[in-house]
């Protein structure tokens, strides 16, 4: 009939309209999750269930014997489990975390840093481990727990698993070569610019001591408050006067120009290569060095960091969204129990255990580091560790980092006011913290 | 006399109509939306209206990516639809052993895009090879920044998606080269039209539609430039963020578990707005110069 078949062909071509309408609207996450109960868990006599398990970048010749022991060990103790051990490559990680959650597929057990857990925790996406097994937060380390703690959230959302502080770590030849006492190394920041002045007066711009541009640690290191738990107030006078510091130095050439770049990792590669005479890393650092730059290692130094010592924090979160939570518990909590994590930090040298029986006991895990100069900074470390802080808050996102540096590297290259620099850089952060 | 039912057509045309609305409508629907709203990742938004394109407007990290994008646009398309074409006409010619430099012509294609960004990055570094010959060669006192510098960084950047594409483009008009008859060429000839001549009034006309498609698929790439500013600035797009393009911005406010997703969809839509302009303007030139007969000759 006509009459039909042109109403049928209007109701076609209308439903294939609107399907893209209809699947935008649906489907372009203007819908809050409504949050789960946030309970204690109750850990049956026999575990039972299948849950995942994913960590970070660490399924290599090194650490895969570790983790396939780890979840053999935990299975034959407790029969009936099952758990599928993932690992995510290093790049990319914050995405793959960020599309599990957002297609309810994030791992029942998941390695995490704390700005990560702040971001999921918000949206209801990770277990309270306070309130969910209270008994178990006495066990870890206080730096480690409160990195997981959140402003405007009770509880805590992450065991802590590995620690990790930054030494600084200085090309002694360069020092020697270019009119500076190598063993005389700086030990606060006057003397690390006046040592940077000389090197780079001395080698004619040829060998450039620092290595990065300044950020938060280098502000709050000059007594800057970096957030008032509303609002970032990081551009005082003090933060400008940190910042006209280095846009001297960078006209004396002490900062070689790819510095304004800004790269996480280029400080230690620029170290390796032999372009700058120091360099911030952790511990493992030795490491690399072998690896990438054997002449380097009999002249390379370590010391202390100046000012506040930082603290880089991993832990193991719990999925809100497990089938199997009781397990995935039990599990997280046998990943970051001290025999395990004194385990992995053996074979992770460098770092430190979350627990704090681990860390009374230092000798635990650092027994077994044999490359002197890993020993000497590991020895350095753990005295740092226990003074160490989490310098940049979780509400510090990776864009505002990004754009932070950017504005700092413009008053750097004397491109703009260091005042106006960091005004631009505390108004874009207040801004997007509100959007 | 009907010999099939009157959705026949449309079973038929099913696959590529839901290929179309998934890849295509779907996403650049739901960007349309979402640009309208300030949603972020896990977290409900709402509709805020025009807000995102009144803060854009305002935003000085838009109107750097846009320079960037634009100079970025202005430099390749003409290098890219003219080099290639007078590289085709080199290798055309029927010599033996042609084969090989039409090869080397077309290898930097291959390469990945990220990995020849790194190379360049190295051999433009402050320490890098460029650098460290004009100082041996005494033309430079300083190594020139050539990675921080916002101009000297985009020419470098430009420069490495010409070298990069000249390859594929050339191929193009090796095709095209093919369909200019020689007796065209030989009448031009002897009528007296030099070298010169005959390129102008012989082959470019003879090339027109291909010029037209490779100045559109350049300007379209242009527009959307990412790889080689985001390895050689590190991702960085540079101090103060200068030497971004539209589509880093897109990454540096959109990605990640904060990312402002109804923000970099608005950031999106500007783009999709602006990639229109260079091709209108290539078709308006376009049918100008041939009389009204754009494609006619492609």
């Amino acid at each position: 009939m006509p009459g039909t078949t042109v109403h049928s062909r209007r109701a076609l071509l209308g439903a294939l309209a609107a399907t893209p309408l209809v699947a935008g609207l649906s489907a372009c996450g203007l819908s809050p999750q409504a949050p789960p109960s946030q309970a204690p868990i109750e850990t049956p006599s026999v575990l039972s269930g299948e849950i995942t398990f994913q960590t970070w970048s660490l399924k290599n010749e090194k650490f895969t014997p570790y983790f396939e022991k780890l979840v053999t060990d935990f299975t034959t103790q407790h029969a009936g489990t099952k758990i599928n051990w993932i690992d995510q490559p290093g790049d990319g990680y914050e995405e793959k975390v960020l599309q599990q959650a957002q297609s309810n597929t994030l791992p029942d057990v998941i390695n995490i840093p704390p700005g990560y857990g702040m971001q999921l925790a918000e949206v209801n996406k990770l277990v309270d481990l306070k309130a969910a097994a209270p008994d178990s937060i006495a066990s870890y380390t206080e730096g480690g727990i409160k990195a997981y703690t959140y402003a405007g959230m009770d509880g805590a959302y992450g065991y802590p698993w590995y620690l990790g502080t930054d030494l600084n770590w200085w090309n002694t030849k360069a020092f020697s070569d270019y009119g500076l006492d190598a063993s005389k190394l700086p030990t606060n920041f006057d003397e690390f610019f006046a040592a940077a002045a000389t090197m780079a007066e001395k080698s004619g711009g040829k060998m450039p001591l620092i290595s990065s541009l300044p950020g938060l640690g280098d502000f709050a290191a000059a007594g800057v408050k970096l957030f008032d738990g509303t609002k970032f107030t990081f551009n005082t006078p003090e933060a400008a006067a940190v910042l006209q510091k280095y846009a001297e130095l960078y006209k004396q050439k002490a900062l070689p120009p790819e510095v304004l770049q800004n790269n996480y990792t280029g400080n230690a590669q620029m170290f390796q290569q032999g372009k700058v005479a120091w360099t911030t890393a952790t511990p493992s650092f030795p490491g690399d060095l072998q690896k990438n730059a054997p002449t380097l290692v009999s002249v390379t130094k370590a010391t202390p960091r100046f000012g506040i010592q930082p603290m880089f924090v991993q832990g193991i979160s719990v999925s809100a969204d497990s089938k199997a939570p009781a397990l995935a518990l039990a599990f997280a909590q046998y990943v970051t129990s001290n025999a395990s994590q004194v385990e992995f930090v053996k074979l992770a040298q460098g770092f430190f255990p979350g627990t704090v029986e681990a860390n009374n006991n230092p000798s635990s895990f650092t027994s077994a580091i044999s490359d002197p100069l890993t020993a000497e900074a590991v020895a350095l470390a753990a005295t740092a560790i226990t003074k160490a802080e989490l310098i940049t808050p979780n509400e510090f996102s990776d864009e505002m980092s990004t754009y932070t540096a950017q504005q700092i590297a413009l008053a750097v290259r004397g491109d703009l006011a260091p005042a106006e620099a960091l005004d631009r850089a505390v108004k874009h952060c207040n801004d997007n913290l509100n959007r | 006399m009907r010999s099939h039912r009157w959705f026949t057509p449309w079973l038929l045309l099913l696959p590529a109509v839901v290929w179309v609305l998934v890849f295509s409508i779907y996403p650049f629907v739901n960007t349309v939306i979402l640009s309208f709203t300030n949603a972020r990742p896990l977290r409900g938004g709402q509709f805020t209206g025009i807000e995102n394109y009144v803060r854009l407007a305002q935003d000085p990290m838009l109107a750097n990516a846009l320079v960037t994008t634009f100079v970025y646009v202005i430099a390749c398309v003409p290098l890219l639809t003219v080099v290639p074409l007078l590289l085709a006409m080199l290798v055309h010619k029927p010599v033996p052993g042609i084969g090989f430099f039409r090869t080397t012509a077309y290898f930097p294609v291959i390469a990945s895009v990220v990995v020849v960004s790194l190379i360049w990055s190295w051999l433009f570094d402050s320490r890098g090879v460029v650098n460290q010959t004009l100082e041996f060669l005494h033309l430079v006192n300083a190594p020139i920044p050539f990675l921080v510098d916002r101009w000297l960084l985009l020419g470098t950047s430009i420069l490495l998606t010409v070298w990069k594409g000249l390859g594929y483009y050339m191929v193009v008009y090796l095709a095209a080269l093919g369909n200019v008859a020689p007796e065209l060429h030989e009448a031009a000839a002897i009528d007296g039209a030099g070298a010169f001549r005959r390129f102008l009034h012989v082959t470019v006309p003879g090339v027109r539609g291909a010029m037209t498609l490779v100045a559109a698929l350049v300007a379209v790439s242009a527009m959307r430039i990412f790889s080689e500013l985001y390895v050689l600035t590190n991702g960085s797009g540079g101090p103060g963020g200068e030497s971004m393009s539209i589509v880093m911005m897109v990454k540096q406010v959109g990605s990640g578990l904060n990312g402002q997703v109804g923000y970099a969809s608005a950031v999106s839509v500007v783009l999709f707005l602006l990639t229109l302009l260079p091709l209108l303007l290539i078709g308006w030139l376009n049918n100008r110069d041939s009389g009204g007969t754009l494609g006619a000759r492609a």
